[in-house]
């Protein structure tokens, strides 16, 4: 008990002054102060089937049968909020975020303290006309796997950005679901193992209606021996012209042991679309090196500011909170 | 503080039975202004990157010192620490980097262990740089040199230089992608470092830059050697006649790579 509270109390640390919270500790929420503009509801799931045609893996089966707590979150009003996530027992977490129409949103979500083996299954639906920013950052210690949905409506602008920072093998499955016409999402996605085992991201993005556009990079750094495998999908239906998807994957491989595979596939079932994608993954330039050295900076100098820029664009205008402090601290 | 070239001998890594500079001797004193002119792949290049230390290049035999220490066992960060400094040809763009970070950081490992750059002065220092060298105010928070022009990209290794004052810059032909107005105000910014603590090698091919740089020195290098050493009149004498009558003198051979012709059949027409 001792030690949850202290993992909680490390959990506030990063939270800003005045900035909306709601700590979650194994699904439940137990420490809030944004009840003016978020509805907190236990056990009372929405069923997104009417928004889908198609979805359903093993894990997702998995969670709907096993998850101790299902909990739904509805944002009612504009908001910056921070969603920590402490799980010291509950092995399966099933958890939703629906945020109404014409909302402009802040969001981040914390993935901290996770008990072994752990299954998570988040589902976002974001209702018509919202812009949302959401931010994710994973800091697993033990094994775990984690799949998030995000389900957008007609005129939606989201801007994702995730950070995986775990220790452990892990397998990451994000699906964009983009539902109706006029959706714009970018996705910035940096994965960092430096676990020593083998991490799996399978990173999918469905353009399910015309006139819908993604734009996903994904940065990658493997070291210390750790193997990083990245299965990149862009998918566009038929029926659905006008449709343009962008997808890049750039890797950098720190030490000789370490590997990173990229596997980008674009299935495209429609003729009036644009859609581009490409890998490239490698040690770091040696002529990179060799200039910033040039001018002063040792090896480990030079190599350090190189990985620094390669995952600045996660903090561009964040360095400076809390959490962006503590990732960078974690980082370095 | 002197830097000696002695009987320098430079191979390609990759190709190490290609030998590029095959005995060149130089030396260079602070206080002195050295340019080295000469014709396409004769090793100006070369000799640049092998002194700053690049690891393309394999130094099979001679020596570079600096005042008396051997250049050749520092890596390429403590030459620079040490005062060397090489204005590149294509310098790198790395995103995520500011230039004004970038310079900080390079001029706090000249400072011993806690010891500061004064962040009042240092910005004070580098508006002023900024200022001389005519560059847009924004450019030190850009990253550095992407989606700068060429002009931009060798004003701002000028901007470093200014910044990390060395003992010794090596100016690789810092003059290609500059208009006449940038190469004014590049080759000023050169001339105005002159200082007993400071000496330099402007590599180039043209006279132009020079109008601008008080030169001291002159050398001509060919077929991986200094073959010719002056004053300015050996200036007018290239802009003039060209590299020929020095081959000639010298019997070299042309150094350049002769260009194969490729007859294809792509358009043509057949005639009766």
């Amino acid at each position: 008990m001792k030690q949850l509270l202290e993992v909680i109390d490390s959990a506030k640390s990063l939270i800003d002054e005045n900035e909306k919270y709601i700590i979650f500790n194994d699904g439940k929420a137990i420490d809030t102060n944004a009840l003016d503009e978020v509805e907190i509801t236990l056990n009372e799931a929405i069923d997104f089937s009417d928004y889908l045609r198609k979805n359903d893996t093993d894990l997702e089966k998995l969670i709907d049968q096993n998850a101790k707590v299902k909990t739904l979150v509805s944002i009612k009003k504009d908001v910056d909020l921070k969603i920590i996530h402490v799980c010291d027992d509950a092995k399966y977490i099933n958890y939703q975020i629906d945020i109404a129409k014409r909302l402009n949103v802040n969001l981040t979500v914390v993935y901290g303290y996770v008990v072994n083996d752990a299954k998570i299954k988040l589902d976002v639906l974001i209702h018509h006309k919202s812009v949302v920013n959401f931010r994710e950052y994973h800091e697993f210690s033990g094994e775990a796997k984690i799949n998030t949905s995000f389900y957008l409506l007609r005129f939606n602008q989201l801007n994702y950005l995730s950070l995986e920072n775990n220790s452990n093998t892990n397998d990451l499955t994000l699906n964009m679901y983009l539902l109706q016409q006029d959706i714009s999402l970018s996705c910035l996605n940096v994965a960092i193992n430096e676990s020593g085992k083998i991490q799996n991201q399978n990173l999918n993005v469905y353009h399910l209606h015309e006139d819908t556009a993604s734009n996903f990079n994904t940065y990658a750094i493997a070291n210390n021996n750790s193997i990083l495998n990245i299965k990149n999908i862009g998918r566009i239906n038929n029926g659905c012209p006008r449709c343009d998807l962008k997808q890049k994957t750039k890797g950098i491989i720190v030490d000789t042991y370490s590997n990173i595979e990229a596997d980008p596939a674009l299935i495209i079932d429609e003729n009036d679309v644009m859609a581009s994608h490409g890998a490239s993954i490698g040690a770091i330039d040696p002529e990179v090196l060799y200039y910033l050295m040039s001018r002063g900076l040792t090896k480990e100098a030079s190599e350090k500011l190189i990985i620094e820029a390669y995952i600045s664009p996660y903090f561009k205008d964040y360095s400076e909170t809390n959490l962006g402090k503590y990732i960078l601290d974690k980082i370095k | 503080m002197r830097l000696e070239i002695k009987d320098l001998h430079v191979s390609i890594l990759d190709d190490q039975s290609k030998e590029i500079l095959k005995g060149l001797s130089l030396t260079v004193n602070t206080g002195e202004m050295h340019a080295i002119m000469g014709p396409n792949g004769n090793g100006k290049s070369t000799l640049a990157a092998t002194i700053m230390g690049n690891p393309k290049y394999v130094v099979t035999s001679g020596e570079i010192l600096l005042d008396g220490k051997n250049l050749l066992k520092m890596s390429v960060d403590e030459r620079s620490r040490a005062g060397i400094f090489l204005a590149m040809q294509n310098p790198m763009e790395i995103s995520g980097v500011t230039n004004a970070d970038f310079i900080k950081s390079a001029m706090q490992t000249r400072l011993s262990e806690g010891e500061h750059v004064p962040l009042f002065k240092f910005i004070k220092a580098l508006d002023k740089s900024v200022a001389d060298l005519k560059m847009n105010p924004d450019l030190p928070q850009r990253y550095i040199n992407e989606g700068f022009s060429g002009g931009e990209k060798k004003r701002n290794e000028i901007l470093q230089m200014k910044m990390l004052k060395p003992h010794f810059a090596i100016l690789d032909e810092i003059d290609s992608g500059l208009d006449v107005d940038a190469l004014k105000i590049v080759g000023e910014n050169i001339n105005n470092m002159a200082s007993p603590d400071f000496g330099s090698i402007v590599i180039t091919h043209y006279q132009r830059l020079l109008d601008y740089i008080d030169v001291s020195h002159v050398h001509i290098l060919m077929d991986g050697k200094i073959v010719r050493s002056g004053g300015k009149e050996l200036i007018t004498k290239i802009d003039q006649d060209g590299y020929d009558w020095l081959k000639l003198e010298l019997g070299l051979e042309d150094m350049e790579e002769p260009k194969k012709a490729v007859l294809g059949v792509c358009g043509a027409k057949k005639t009766k």
